[in-house]
C-alpha cells in the first residue's frame, strides 16, 4: 500500500514536471515551434558537410571502439571516450568501409587525401548522423538555458528564438561537425547554477565544460573570483577558491585517470609531410601538430600563444609580449579589484574578453560559438548592439574562409589577391568585435557623446 | 492527454525525420566511388639481371692474355682462385717498351654469337685491389671481322662494384669475342707496382636490374634483393642513426607525374628502429624527401601519397628512390620491405 502511494507521488511529480520556466510556459507552443524548425534546419544539414574535423574526431572514436586504444589527438579523450560508446551502441548500422584504411593499414599523404575516400564510402552518411545527432541534444539544451536565465518572458522568447537560427550556431556543429556546443551547453548551464547560487555544482559543469575542451578552463578563475567576491577574510576566500578550484578540476582528473587505463594506439606518422600534418609516431616519439612532446601542452602554446598577436619588445633578447594572456590578466584583475561584481557583470566581462580574444588572435571556427550565447544576451538585453551583431556574422563567415581552399581559388581566379581580401575582412571582423567591447565598457555618455547626442 | 499526443507527435518527428532523410539519402544520392588508376607500376623490382644469353661466372676456360703494353715478363698475368679471376700488372711509372707511358694487361675470351639487339646487356662484377684514381678496368668487343670496339672504362674499386654497358651503343652486329683491360689510362706516371684486378663473374642479359643500392654510410653487410615480387633492403652491422639505405630507379619512368600523381606503395619494415623513405627525384640534382615514416608492427602498410603536396609537378620524374634511414642506433639489421609500387590518376565513377 505504501509503495503504491509512493508510486503515485512519484508520477504526480512527474506530470507536474515542466522543463520550461514558468514566466515562459504559457508559450510553449511557440517554443516546440521554434524547437522543429531549428531541429529541421540542423538535422538537413548533418550529412551535407562532411569536414575533414568531424572525420578525424569518427576516426579517433573508431579506432578507440575496435582496438580499445587512444590515437592521441589535439583534442580532450573525453569526446573520444563519448562517440567510441555510441558507435559501439549503434555498432550493427556502422559500415565498416568508411573505415577501410584502419583495416587495410592504408595511411594518406596529405591526411585530408583521405577525405575523399571516406566521402566515396557508402555508409559514411549513418556515421555523421551518430556523430553530430548527439549535438542537436546540448543545442537544444542550449536554447532552453537561454530561456531560463532571462527572466522575462519576451526577452527569453526572443533569445531562444534567435539561438534556433543562430547561423554560427548552426554552421559549428553541424556543418564544421565540431562538438564544441557541448561545452558551451556546460558553459552556459554553469552561468544558470550561478545564477541560482549553486557554486559547487556551477563548477563542475564548468569543470566537464572544460573536460571536453581545455578552452573552458579560461572561465574557471574569472566564475571563482565572482564567487568568492562576497565572503569575508583572505583565508575563507583562498580557502573558498581552492575548493572552487578544486571541484572544476575533478572532472578532468577523471578523465586523466581513464586515459592512464587506455593504452596508446601507435599511429605513424610521416615526418616528410607539413608541419600540421605530422600527429602521430616516429619512432618511439610522439609528434602533435609537427613538434614532439605532450598534446595537452602542444596545444596551449600552439593555440594560446603562436596563435596570438605578440610584440617584441628588444632585440638582444626573446622578450615577446603576447596579447592572449595579457587581455586574459586584464580580465582577472578589473574582476578582482571592482568591489562589486554582478552576475550582468560578470557575464559581459568573459564576453569582453572572447571578444578581444577575437580581435587579435587567430582562432578556429569553431571557437566562436563560444561568444554567441553571450552576444544574443547582450542583443536581448540592448539592441543597441544588434547591428554590429549581424555586422558581425556575415564577417566571420567571410572570416572561416581561411579554410576553404575552393573558395580562396575561386577569389584568386576573379583576379584578387585572395590574402589580402580575406585578410581586410577579418580585420573589420576585428574592428567589429572591439567597438562591441567599447560599447560595453565605456560608460553611457561617453558613448552618448559618439552617437552625437551631447 | 493533449500534451502526451504532442509528446508522441513531437517524438516522431524527431526520430523519423532522420531516419527517413538517411534511408532517402542512401537510396537516391548514393556516394561516387573513387578509384585510383595505375598508369605506371613496378611490381617485379628487378635488381638482378634477367634471362643471361652468355654467362661465365666460373672463368675458368678460354681466357687468354690478349694483349700487354709496358710489362716485363713475369710483371703480368692472371690467375683463377674460387671463381674468382685475378688479373693483375706493374706500374712503375714508365714503360719498358715506348715513351709515351701507357701502361697494362689485356685478356680476352670467344663467346659464342649472340643477338645484340635482344640481348644488349654487359654486365662485369669486379673490385680490385686498391682505388687508386690512375687506374682504369675497360673492356672492348669484336665482331666476327676481327675489329674491335671499345666500351665502358670505370675506375677501380675496392669493393665488388657491376660495370655495366648497353652494346647496343658499340656496335649492332655479331660479337665474336670480349677483353677486359687493366691499364694506368688515367696516369700514365702512375707508379703503385703490382695491381690486382679481381672478376667475379661475367654476362650478356636480356634484361638489366631495374634497382640499384646507394647508401650514404656502408654497413658491414648490405644488399637489395627481389622475393616473391617483393623489394628487399637490408642492411646490418654497425647502423648508427641517420643510415640510409636505398634502391634507386631512372629506368622507364615512362608517366607523366602531373597526371598520375599518386603514389601508392606498400611497405613493411623490420622494426621501429627503421624508417621507410621514399625519394622522388624531378633531375639529377633536384630531390624531395616525400616519406619517412616508422611502423611498430611486422604488417604490411599501404601509403598513398598526393606528389602535389610536396610540390612536385614535373612531368618527367628522374629517379625514385625507395629505402630506409636508420632512426636508433642498432648492431642488429634493418629490413624494409616494398611492393606493388604504381603511379595513379584519380577516378570518380
Amino acid at each position: 500500500m505504501f509503495e503504491i502511494r509512493r508510486f503515485q507521488q512519484a508520477l504526480t511529480r512527474l506530470k507536474s514536471f515542466n522543463i520550461l520556466p514558468q514566466h515562459v510556459a504559457p508559450y510553449s507552443h511557440t517554443i516546440i515551434l521554434w524547437v522543429i524548425l531549428g531541429y529541421l534546419i540542423r538535422v538537413a544539414l548533418i550529412p551535407l558537410v562532411p569536414n575533414s574535423d568531424s572525420l578525424t574526431l569518427m576516426r579517433v572514436s573508431f579506432v578507440l571502439k575496435e582496438r580499445y586504444q587512444l590515437i592521441p589527438t589535439a583534442y580532450p579523450e573525453p569526446v573520444t571516450y563519448l562517440f567510441a560508446f555510441l558507435y559501439s551502441v549503434f555498432d550493427p548500422f556502422l559500415s565498416k568501409g568508411v573505415f577501410k584504411d584502419f583495416f587495410m593499414n592504408t595511411a594518406y599523404t596529405p591526411d585530408l587525401l583521405s577525405v575523399p575516400f571516406r566521402l566515396s564510402e557508402p555508409g559514411l552518411f549513418t556515421y555523421l548522423f551518430i556523430l553530430k545527432m548527439p549535438f542537436l541534444v546540448f543545442d537544444l539544451l542550449l536554447g532552453l538555458t537561454l530561456l531560463h536565465l532571462l527572466k522575462d518572458h519576451k526577452q527569453s522568447l526572443l533569445a531562444f528564438k534567435l539561438w534556433m537560427i543562430n547561423p554560427i550556431s548552426i554552421y559549428v556543429p553541424y556543418a564544421v561537425g565540431q562538438y564544441d556546443i557541448i561545452p558551451v551547453f556546460f558553459i552556459m548551464f554553469s552561468l544558470y547554477l550561478l545564477q541560482n547560487k549553486r557554486m559547487e555544482l556551477t563548477m563542475l559543469s564548468l569543470g566537464i565544460a572544460g573536460a571536453f575542451k581545455t578552452f573552458a578552463l579560461l572561465f574557471v578563475l574569472p566564475i571563482t573570483l565572482f564567487s568568492v567576491k562576497e565572503i569575508k577574510g583572505l583565508k575563507e576566500k583562498i580557502a573558498k577558491s581552492l575548493l572552487l578550484i578544486a571541484i572544476s578540476l575533478f572532472p578532468i582528473v577523471l578523465s586523466k585517470i581513464a586515459v592512464y587505463f587506455t593504452p596508446l594506439y601507435y599511429l605513424p606518422t610521416n615526418i616528410a609531410s607539413s608541419q600540421f600534418d605530422i600527429n602521430g609516431f616516429f619512432g618511439n616519439t610522439l609528434y602533435l601538430l609537427g613538434k614532439p612532446g605532450s598534446p595537452p601542452l602542444i596545444g596551449l602554446f600552439t593555440f594560446g600563444l603562436d596563435y596570438s598577436i605578440s610584440f617584441k619588445t628588444f632585440a638582444l633578447f626573446y622578450d615577446v609580449v603576447y596579447l592572449f594572456p595579457l587581455i586574459y590578466t586584464l580580465l582577472l584583475l578589473a574582476l578582482i579589484y571592482r568591489k562589486n561584481i554582478s552576475f550582468d557583470i560578470l557575464w559581459k566581462s568573459i564576453l569582453v574578453f572572447l571578444l578581444l580574444y577575437y580581435a587579435s588572435s587567430l582562432f578556429h571556427q569553431q571557437w566562436f560559438l563560444y561568444a554567441q550565447p553571450f552576444l544574443i544576451l547582450l542583443v536581448i538585453e540592448d539592441s543597441r548592439f544588434l547591428k554590429a551583431y549581424a555586422a558581425l556574422i556575415p564577417l566571420y563567415f567571410i572570416y572561416v574562409l581561411y579554410w576553404a581552399p575552393e573558395a580562396v581559388a575561386f577569389i584568386e581566379a576573379i583576379g584578387l589577391p585572395s590574402v589580402q581580401f580575406l585578410n581586410i575582412f577579418r580585420s573589420i571582423f576585428s574592428g567589429v568585435c572591439i567597438f562591441i567591447v567599447a560599447l560595453i565598457i565605456l560608460p553611457g555618455n561617453i558613448l552618448e557623446k559618439i552617437r552625437g547626442k551631447q | 492527454m493533449s500534451q502526451l499526443r504532442i509528446f508522441v507527435l513531437l517524438m516522431l518527428l524527431i526520430i523519423l525525420t532522420p531516419a527517413t532523410y538517411l534511408w532517402a539519402l542512401n537510396m537516391f544520392f548514393p556516394p561516387h566511388r573513387i578509384r585510383l588508376i595505375p598508369q605506371w607500376k613496378d611490381d617485379t623490382f628487378l635488381t638482378e639481371p634477367q634471362e643471361p644469353a652468355w654467362i661465365d661466372s666460373n672463368l675458368t676456360e678460354g681466357w687468354s692474355i690478349n694483349w700487354q703494353s709496358g710489362q716485363r715478363e713475369g710483371d703480368y698475368g692472371f690467375t683463377v682462385k674460387d671463381g674468382v679471376l685475378g688479373l693483375y700488372a706493374t706500374f712503375r711509372g714508365y714503360n719498358y717498351s715506348d715513351g709515351i707511358g701507357f701502361s697494362g694487361v689485356s685478356i680476352k675470351k670467344a663467346i659464342p654469337s649472340i643477338d645484340r639487339q635482344t640481348y644488349p646487356y654487359l654486365r662485369i662484377e669486379h673490385k680490385e685491389n686498391s682505388s687508386d684514381s690512375a687506374l682504369v678496368l675497360s673492356f672492348s668487343i669484336s665482331d666476327d671481322k676481327g675489329q674491335w670496339f671499345d666500351g665502358k672504362q670505370v675506375h677501380i674499386s675496392k669493393k665488388w662494384s657491376i660495370l655495366e654497358c648497353d652494346l647496343r651503343k658499340l656496335h649492332n652486329g655479331t660479337i665474336a669475342e670480349i677483353s677486359i683491360q687493366f691499364t694506368n689510362e688515367y696516369n700514365r706516371h702512375y707508379a703503385g707496382d703490382i695491381q690486382h684486378a679481381y672478376i667475379k663473374s661475367i654476362g650478356i642479359y636480356k634484361r638489366n636490374p631495374e634497382w640499384t643500392l646507394v647508401y650514404n654510410r656502408q654497413p658491414n653487410e648490405t644488399n637489395i634483393s627481389t622475393e616473391g615480387n617483393i623489394l628487399k633492403i637490408f642492411g646490418s652491422g654497425n647502423l648508427s642513426a641517420g643510415t640510409i639505405m636505398s634502391a634507386q630507379r631512372t629506368s622507364n619512368l615512362t608517366f607523366d607525374a602531373t597526371v598520375a600523381r599518386y603514389l601508392n606503395v606498400s611497405i613493411k619494415t623490420s622494426g621501429i628502429e627503421v624508417a621507410a623513405r621514399i625519394v622522388i627525384w624531378t633531375s639529377p640534382s633536384q630531390w624531395i624527401v616525400i616519406l619517412l615514416k616508422t611502423y611498430n608492427d611486422f604488417s604490411w602498410h599501404i601509403e598513398i601519397i598526393d606528389l602535389f603536396s610536396f610540390g612536385i609537378n614535373a612531368s618527367n620524374l628522374y629517379m625514385i628512390e625507395l629505402g630506409w634511414q636508420q632512426v636508433y642506433d642498432s648492431t642488429n639489421q634493418s629490413i624494409v620491405w616494398y611492393r606493388q609500387l604504381s603511379f595513379n590518376l584519380w577516378e570518380q565513377s
